[in-house]
């Protein structure tokens, strides 16, 4: 192998090949292949040419460390990559302390564990009347006709959208989020961020109790909320909300199809569900995120250099062996999966992850309910694709239409 | 507004609930242990939330 350059302080022994848009995913197990990769080498913090160069965190520690660790490590920049985008900041989530507190603030009321309780029962009827409407079929394609539309209508209902928009915000959103090029996902994005805006016009006119009304009527520091930052907001909660619980549910969907004891477990214990979505969660985490290094500093080992990029892959926290023993395995019983790192850490932590559990929790319990045992199609061949939140892009499932309850 | 005692407090990540009748004995808080008297290190023992990221449920 020729040897990658790297800048000084990088010492040689840390330097990996590592591409986060192109490594090698066997199967389905994006998680435990970038695992493997990883471990393979026995230092604590890598550093990879690709994508402009960067750090790697590769243990529980380290990975709460960087999140935890605001003075050093600024979340203005959250993707390893060369290509400058041209989008707002997400906010809060691109603002470090003090200014992201008073924007997280107005999205805390509106995901907070009470606000979710009701949004949970418009979950539970969708997704009962979405299932419902294809169980007797024996196949689905799990995406497209269920992981989508769940966290969009739920979406649609916290922020107030029409029921009827939603064909054209799932189209948009689809597109923004899976389209097949870099071309096609921006002017998707493009297209979500001006529905977005039209929709600020219309509540700033007419306000109502939704989030953006909520939203267009606060003032932060004495002044309203300007609409470079506001369309930030919205802009996260599209890209926060939708995709990773689309992406998650994906995952789940895979490991039940693919794992029979583990499904009729459920199904006929269903108080396990709780405990299990946890180790789901645990298991399969979707997100890998990133920090730009704001002053000098040491972890695992070397010295990171202001404005060097650092990526914090959150699946190696829940999949750390020192954390959880045996971690590539999916334990339903296993105690306090809970607490791991998918959701990320710090003062950004998901903040819609009560909504989130709530949603993955009703999609076991009411889809094993009626679609007991399913597979998936055979010779279908469904694949990772790997961005900065790893998504089964489709996943073709086959069931006995006589089994459905 | 609930009494000093009888108060429910909610991990906002996980929705995991703190009663101070209860406390929490797995992790040596015996029942009736007041919210101040949780130690300020304690973490959900759900999600490892951190204590400041419980809230007081107002309904009860
Ligand atoms: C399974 C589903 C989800 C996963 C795995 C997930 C994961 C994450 C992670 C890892 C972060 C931290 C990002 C960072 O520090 O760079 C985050 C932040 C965030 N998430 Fe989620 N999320 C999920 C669902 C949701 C939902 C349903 C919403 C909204 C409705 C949401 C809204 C947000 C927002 C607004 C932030 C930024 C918070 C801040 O900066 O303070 N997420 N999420
Ligand atoms: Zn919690």
């Amino acid at each position: 192998m020729t040897a990658l350059a790297a800048p000084a302080n990088v010492p040689p022994d840390r330097v990996i090949d590592f591409d986060l848009y192109d490594f090698p995913v066997e199967g389905l197990d994006y998680q435990g292949s970038m695992r493997a990769l990883f471990q393979a080498n026995p230092a604590e913090v890598l550093w990879t040419p690709r994508n402009g160069g960067h750090w790697i965190v590769k243990t529980n520690a380290d990975v709460a460390k960087v999140l935890a660790d605001n003075d050093h490590f600024s979340s203005r920049r959250i993707m390893v990559t060369e290509e400058v985008s041209d989008r707002p900041p997400l906010v809060p989530l691109q603002l470090d302390p003090p200014h992201h507190a008073p924007f997280r603030a107005l999205l805390q009321a509106a995901l907070s564990p009470k606000a979710v309780g009701k949004l949970g029962e418009r979950a539970r009827e969708l997704s009962i009347e979405l299932i419902d409407g294809f169980k007797h079929d024996g196949h689905c394609e799990f995406i497209g006709q269920f992981a989508q539309h769940l966290p969009i209508a739920i979406f649609m209902e916290i922020v107030g959208l029409p029921a009827e928009d939603r064909p054209y915000l799932t189209e948009i959103a689809e597109a923004a989020m899976r389209g097949a090029t870099e071309a096609e996902r921006n002017e998707a994005g493009a297209k979500l961020m001006g529905y977005g805006m039209a929709k600020v016009a219309e509540r700033r006119a007419n306000p109502g109790n939704d989030l953006i009304s909520t939203i267009v009527r606060a003032e932060i520091e004495g002044k309203p909320i300007e609409d470079f930052p506001l369309t930030g907001m919205i802009l996260l909660l599209l890209l926060g909300g939708l995709d990773t619980v689309a992406s998650t549910l994906g995952f789940y969907a895979q490991f039940l199809a693919t794992h029979p004891e583990h499904r009729r477990q459920l199904v006929e214990n269903p108080d396990l569900i709780p405990n299990a979505n946890e180790e789901l969660l645990r298991r399969f985490p979707i997100a890998i995120l990133a920090r730009e290094v704001k002053a000098d500093v040491e972890l695992g080992g070397v010295t990171m250099k202001a404005g060097e990029m650092v990526m914090v892959p959150t699946p190696m926290d829940g999949l750390d062996e020192n954390k959880f023993a045996d971690p590539l395995t999916v334990d339903f019983a296993r105690v306090k999966p809970g607490a791991n790192s998918t959701f990320g850490g710090g003062v950004h932590r998901c903040v819609g992850s009560v909504l989130a559990r709530t949603e993955l929790r009703i999609f076991l319990e009411e889809w094993l309910k009626r679609i007991p045992d399913f597979q998936v199609k055979p010779g279908s061949n469904p694949r990772v694709s790997a961005r900065s939140v790893a998504t089964i892009t489709s996943l073709e499932l086959v069931w006995d239409p006589a089994s459905v309850k | 507004m609930s009494a000093p005692g009888t108060r429910r407090y909610i991990c906002f990540y996980c929705g995991t609930v703190y009663d101070e009748a209860l406390g929490w004995p797995d992790e040596g808080i015996a029942p009736g242990t007041l919210w101040e008297d949780v130690p300020d290190d304690w973490l959900c023992p759900e999600c490892a939330a951190t204590k400041a990221d419980f809230a007081l449920d107002e309904d009860d």
